[in-house]
């Protein structure tokens, strides 16, 4: 569900992702550099060479110094005129080499280097192969890993063309030439036509262009935003200008000075206006400040600019430490709005919005791989806690309102439609506080389970049914939702694996029965929190008592480890729960102190240890119970553990004895199975009998 | 058959994109990475490789590239990288010698036809959509196109001039002159209609001082020049082809500081005596 929103999320952005990546493979794959490399030309013809050397007039200038080969090798050339002059074919071929070894000898390359220099093609093309175009790539993959941005931009630098501007630029630098001329008429006069004078004129040019450019921007455009970016970007260039003016500079040193100021202060001036006029330059078309693209695309350029005032150069910022920078803070933007990236209302939507932000936050702190696993799992866990009960909770209603609608469908007595609206809040208390407070997943996270929270509404409704002054006209008395609500919070005390299922019931239908019948005591409306009424609090207890001493007993093994002596568990636990909720009805003020409750943990831990060290045949369950629900009256009256071992066991051996005469009277006065069940009747089943009955 | 003009196309890799690095994409194969291979191929001594297995591989490239170029229609840039490659893939195949005539034509063929499409795509697109490096794309496949019938005439002037059919040689050396006059001059129109920088022009302007190169290379190899007959095909014949290379020359801006050529820039003399300043061209480089 929501879980499935946060990873849907980060799917589609890995996808997203590697989209941006092939698309940035494509686009650079359709601009590729290449070299044109040719083949060479066949071997020359020493016949064909021998023919060239013969025939070009330059050789065999009047004064040639070499024109003793003509008349040295007359006897194997032909002289055809116009036709020129080539080695005849019928001569010897000793002869034929021999005047072809002479005119290469004579005769060497006479084409320039700088006749050929339009055909050097390889150097010319590898200008193209530089890194700006990865720079580039670069930056569009951390913007497209930030979701959104870079697509924005790059479909946007139209914005910044100024095509449309030159005819006015043109005029406006001519106008401002011709001024020039006319201020400086005397010195260039004097200085036309000697040396250095074109590039006195160069720099009168390059001057007054940066002139106007820095100080009228308005001739580039009329927006604010755009005139702040012509003067970023010409300032730094003013500058150079007249720093350099004196210097002596050569074409090379002026362009690396250039190229220098190009990728520093230009870059970053740029970079920190585009920034700042970010909304003006593109118009309505930069993304809204509360959306998604708007929070990447300003984190990336906040990024940017803070990379860009750090290293001052072009060149430093797009590397990959620029992406191990940005990436946090652009994780870190997305992890404070992830409304902003999960949109909707709702358990499952916060849950993605909560998803998406711890993973962008953990994102943004990881430096490892094993470390970036550890982190998500223990983030998916801290989730599933949080959430599950949610889940859960959600599936308890659905279960409840499945029930609710069969029994509607099932009866259409006045008294059923109340009985459902009873139920309805009952169930809605009880599950409120498992939302609330949380609970053992184990307990709702299986059908069983749903139908155990299902009975225990039944009981509350049955007791409710047959209690006076429990149904207000058509619903129920408020002190119905605290009973619910505190047997709820019971049943998800830590320690409520202690007690099955059916000892449960047992326990929440008993529970529920002394509540309607002493008002106000056991689940008091005056407590604000269900978990603080009495009866939660002594269950809490008993159990948090019993878990110590089973842990104890196990001696390092699981609690509860079936160790000969270990009582205080299951059924036996459930009994002694119902024993003190009953001592709790006549002694409320006693066990709501500290006192109390202390001196009652106290003597469940001696009779624990007692069992313990006696062994079943000394102190069974049930002698335990016996003792317990004997002694616990004078524990909790006088606060204070005071019953010696002796004492328990002289009162378990006359218990034993009096149980022995009375069997064949009665059934056995501490069994509780006779608790009714649910829909049964409800009957009295506590008849103690002394120790000094028995033995009188 | 021979091709007469040979021309290789080395894609010089890019370096990696550092953000590529640490993202694992698989992108199939690029135009860039198939024109590597080819150039790979071709660039392997003869004697490790027959001539068929390398025409196999380069017709593998070659299908691969055609494939694409298919895929990528509605990708304008993208499709013109794949056409390039193409065209560079049926250009290597006909660089491979002891093919049949019928596989050296047709992958002239389809050398051609890239290079026709690659050259409409350019001029489609139009000078303000194509950028520097597209432009090193469309200067290429536009020479291709604009030289392609220069090699046909080079190679029937070779054979024509092989089997002193000096008739025929006098045609292809006339045919040669028209190209010049032609489609050389036509690729200055379409340059300036793509506003192509000088930059992108140079692998024209080299390609066609190798036609000229390959022109007057193939006079030597059959000596038409050193024939020594007077009769007048022969003359007719190396005029046609002095008029030719002359005009090659001139319009490469091959000149010669030969005192005729002030005189008499149109006679045979000077003619001969450029045609011998574009030889020392063409052995210089």
């Amino acid at each position: 569900m929501t879980g499935v929103t946060g990873v849907m999320f980060a799917v589609k952005a890995a996808f997203n992702i590697l989209e941006t990546a092939r698309n940035i493979a494509e686009a650079r794959a359709s601009r590729f550099d290449f070299d044109v490399v040719f083949a060479p030309l066949p071997e020359g013809n020493p016949l064909e060479l021998a023919r060239q050397h013969l025939s070009k007039s330059e050789n065999w200038s009047a004064s040639g110094q070499h024109n003793h080969i003509l008349t040295e090798y007359a006897d194997c050339i032909l002289d055809q005129g116009d036709f020129g002059r080539f080695i005849d074919p019928d001569s010897p071929d000793e002869r034929q080499t021999q005047l072809c070894l002479a005119l290469n000898s004579a005769f060497s390359a006479t084409v320039e280097a700088e006749e050929l220099k339009q055909f050097q093609s390889v150097d010319t093309l590898q200008r193209w192969v530089d890194n700006d175009a990865g720079r580039r790539d670069r930056a569009r993959l951390i913007l497209r890993m930030s979701g959104l941005a870079l697509e924005f931009l790059s479909a946007h630098t139209h914005r910044l063309g100024l095509r449309g501007q030159a005819q006015t630029i043109v005029g406006a630098i001519s106008d401002s030439i011709a001024a020039h001329i006319e201020r400086h008429k005397s010195t260039i006069i004097d200085t036309a036509f000697t040396q250095g004078a074109g590039a006195r004129i160069a720099e009168a040019l390059l001057t007054t262009s940066l002139e106007i450019a820095e100080t009228r921007p308005e001739l580039f455009s009329d927006k604010d935003s755009v005139q702040a970016l012509v003067r970023s970007a010409i300032s730094p260039f003013r500058e150079l200008n007249t720093a350099n003016a004196s210097l002596d500079l050569n074409a090379t040193q002026r362009l690396m000075k250039i190229r220098e100021v190009l990728r520093g202060p230009v870059a970053t001036g740029v970079i920190q206006t585009l920034y700042d006029h970010r909304r003006d330059v593109f118009d309505g078309d930069y993304p809204e400040r509360g959306s998604a693209a708007g929070i990447v695309t300003d984190a990336f350029f906040e990024g940017l600019v803070a990379e860009a005032n750090e290293h001052g150069r072009l060149a430093s910022i797009f590397t990959p430490g620029f992406f191990v920078r940005s990436y946090p803070t652009i994780m870190q933007a997305v992890a404070a709005s992830p409304e902003a990236f999960v949109r909707g209302s709702g358990q499952h939507i916060e849950l993605g919005r909560e998803f998406l932000a711890e993973l962008m936050q953990s994102l943004s702190v990881i430096e490892s791989r094993p470390q970036l696993a550890q982190q998500i799992v223990q983030m998916g866990m801290e989730m599933t806690r949080r959430h599950a009960r949610i889940y859960l909770v959600d599936e308890a209603r659905a279960a409840l309102n499945a029930e609710l609608a069969d029994r509607m469908a099932s009866t259409d007595s006045p008294w059923a439609l109340v009985q459902i609206k009873i139920l309805s809040h009952i169930a809605d208390g009880m599950i409120s506080h498992f939302e609330a407070k949380g609970l053992d997943m184990s307990i709702l996270s299986r059908p069983t389970e749903q139908a155990f929270i299902l009975d225990l509404v039944g009981i509350v409704a049955d007791q409710v049914s047959m209690t006076p002054g429990m149904i207000l006209g058509e619903d129920v008395n408020p002190e119905v939702v605290n009973i619910a609500q505190g047997v709820a919070a019971f049943i998800a005390t830590e320690h409520a694996n202690l007690i099955s299922r059916a000892d449960w019931q047992r326990v929440s239908a008993h529970a529920i029965s002394l509540a309607m019948s002493n008002p106000e005591t056991l689940f008091s409306l005056n407590s604000g929190d269900p978990e603080d009424a009495l009866a939660v609090s002594l269950v809490k207890q008993i159990l948090a008592s019993a878990q110590t001493s089973l842990t104890a007993q196990a001696d390092g093994a699981a609690p509860l480890n079936r160790r000969a002596g270990q009582i205080l568990f299951g059924r036996t636990l459930a009994d002694a729960v119902m024993a003190t909720l009953d001592l709790a009805t006549s002694h409320a003020r006693q066990l709501a102190t500290n006192a109390g409750q202390e001196a009652l943990t106290q003597f469940i831990e001696q009779l624990n240890q007692l069992a313990l060290d006696q062994g079943v045949e000394n102190l069974s369950s049930q002698d335990w119970l016996y003792a317990f629900r004997w002694f616990m009256s004078d524990v909790v009256s006088t606060g204070q553990s005071t019953i010696s071992n002796e004492m328990i066991l002289s009162a378990v051996d006359a218990m034993r004895k009096g149980r022995a005469t009375e069997s064949s009277k009665s059934t056995d006065p501490f069994d509780f199975d006779h608790i009714r069940t649910p829909m049964g009747d409800p009957e009295v089943y506590y008849q103690p009998v002394s120790p000094q009955g028995a033995e009188g | 058959m021979k091709h007469m003009r040979q021309i290789a196309i080395a894609g010089s890799g890019l370096a990696m994109l550092v953000a590529c690095e640490t993202t694992p994409v698989s992108t199939g194969p690029s135009p860039e990475a198939t024109v590597d291979q080819i150039n790979a191929i071709k660039a392997q001594p003869i004697e490790e490789d027959t001539s068929s297995a390398r025409v196999e591989k380069l017709n593998g490239l070659l299908a691969t590239a055609e494939s694409k170029m298919a895929e990528t229609v509605d990708k304008p840039a993208l499709n013109l990288a794949w056409t390039f490659a193409a065209m560079t893939a049926a250009d290597a195949v006909t660089a491979i010698p002891g093919q049949s005539t019928e596989a050296f034509s047709t992958a002239a063929g389809k050398t051609l036809n890239y290079a026709d499409a690659a050259s409409t795509a350019c001029l489609d697109i139009g000078a303000s959509g194509i950028d520097t490096r597209q432009g090193n794309f469309c200067g290429m496949a536009l020479a291709v196109r604009r030289l392609n019938d220069s090699g046909k005439a080079v190679q029937a002037f070779t054979t024509a001039s092989s089997a002193k059919d000096w008739a025929s040689s006098k045609a292809a050396s006339e045919g040669f002159g028209q190209q010049v006059s032609g489609n050389w001059a036509a690729y200055a129109d379409d340059a300036s209609q793509l506003a192509l920088s000088e930059q992108n022009q140079t692998p024209f302007t080299r390609m066609a001082l190798q036609e000229a190169c390959e022109y007057q290379a193939a006079q030597g190899q059959v000596n038409l020049l050193g024939n020594p007959s007077m009769e007048q095909d022969v003359r007719d014949a190396k005029d046609a082809y002095w008029s030719a290379a002359a005009s090659a020359a001139a319009f490469l801006d091959i000149e010669t500081d030969a005192p005729i050529c002030e005189s008499e820039p149109d006679s045979r003399s000077c003619k001969r005596e450029t045609e011998i300043k574009l030889a020392e061209t063409c052995q210089s480089l």
